[in-house]
């Protein structure tokens, strides 16, 4: 909803590009996490975000300034309403400019998030339902997104011929997950009906095929996804990091979990592509289910 | 079916790894939300704020809108 109609506004792009320094956060690392960057949020938007007083989420959108003031806070996506409340901000912040911040290099130089370690394997992994179902609800419409990690002994482990199960149970638990409407409920192990992958080579090239069926258990079935998955690596020959991934998965998904609601009636088709991660904020921004915390992530 | 045969059965099939990878990456148009110079690090923007006399605007949510769902 965000990136595709909010932010695909021209009046608030033009805004944001020109007017603002537009910055991006994770709630879990901001609110549960002690970086520089949360004892700066966190005051700031309990100050302006009244909820916050109930613990909730702080996600949503707000205007501030560098000396920790907050000139709004808006939770709604329409469109309309952020261009709204982007201009009030913008007014408001220019009647009350803000003082003298001081801001040290130590805090600008912290760590502000769980990114990857530089040896680390870096793939985006889209989802899409598709193709769509008629007349199913607008938020299908969006694509999922996620990076993937791929550790350097797990790239060792491939170039010997072995399939790593620590990446194949990631992969999995984490990564073959409905994110298209919203933040996805993981697999846990029990939820695990079937995990089947295997992998070969083939003239430099390894490849792995496999079959996944994952369903949640309270209520039984509710939601779920059952599928199959081929991809075709490359590895890097001098170093142990993945050169290239071509990365696809078919699958036939059903339900919503607890954040994806209002999925397509019935049973519908939701696809995967994992591929190399170009962006370079992959490096800084940690995959959804690394974000509490690498360790459960490493060793799914 | 085992393993082997699914890898036979999926290399024979229909359009290539390719093709069907390029139905599933985001369009350009759905890419128009990235022309926003959006920053990662707060401490960084708020640095720059200071030196701009621009306000910042955070979007936060559960997960990072640059990296997730």
């Amino acid at each position: 909803m965000d990136r595709r109609f909010t932010f695909a506004n021209p009046e608030i792009i033009a805004l944001l590009q020109g007017q603002f320094v537009p910055a991006v956060g994770n709630t879990h690392e901001l609110q549960n996490q002690q970086f520089a960057s949360s004892k700066w949020f966190m005051p700031m938007a309990a100050s302006i975000n009244g909820r916050l007083k109930n613990h909730v989420t702080a996600q949503g959108f707000y205007v501030a300034s560098a000396d920790g003031r907050g000139f709004g806070f808006n939770n709604n996506r329409d469109p309309e309403r952020v261009l709204q409340f982007i201009q009030k901000g913008l007014t408001a912040y220019r009647q009350s400019p803000p003082s003298n911040a001081q801001i040290s290099a130590e805090e600008v130089s912290a760590r502000y998030s769980r990114g990857a370690d530089p040896s680390v394997s870096i793939l985006s992994v889209y989802s899409r339902v598709y193709p769509l179902p008629a007349g199913c609800d607008e938020l299908n419409h969006g694509v999922g997104r996620d990076f993937l990690w791929i550790y350097p002994e797990e790239v060792r482990a491939m170039r010997q011929g072995q399939l790593p199960q620590a990446f194949v149970r990631r992969l999995v638990r984490y990564h073959l997950v409905d994110n298209v409407r919203g933040e996805p409920d993981f697999w846990n192990a029990p939820q695990i009906g079937k995990e089947e992958f295997s992998l070969s080579a083939k003239a430099g090239k390894l490849y792995l095929v496999g079959r996944f069926s994952m369903a949640s258990m309270q209520p039984a079935g509710e939601h779920g996804l059952d599928g199959t998955l081929e991809a075709e690596i490359t590895l890097d020959p001098q170093q142990d990091r993945i050169k290239d991934f071509k990365g696809y998965a078919s699958s036939v998904a059903w339900g919503a979990g607890k954040y994806t609601p209002n999925p397509p009636p019935g049973k519908f088709p939701l696809v995967f592509a994992i591929v190399p991660a170009k962006e370079p904020w992959a490096k800084v921004i940690p995959p959804q289910a690394a974000a509490y915390g690498d360790g459960d992530y490493h060793r799914p | 079916m085992p393993l082997a045969a699914l890898a036979l059965l999926l290399a024979l099939s229909g359009p290539t790894l390719d093709q069907m990878i390029a139905t599933v990456v985001p369009k350009a148009d759905e890419d128009k939300w990235l022309t926003i110079p959006w920053r990662t690090n707060l401490m960084e923007a708020r640095q720059e704020s200071q030196r701009t006399g621009k306000p910042m605007f955070l979007w936060i949510m559960n997960g990072n809108p640059l990296g997730c769902t």
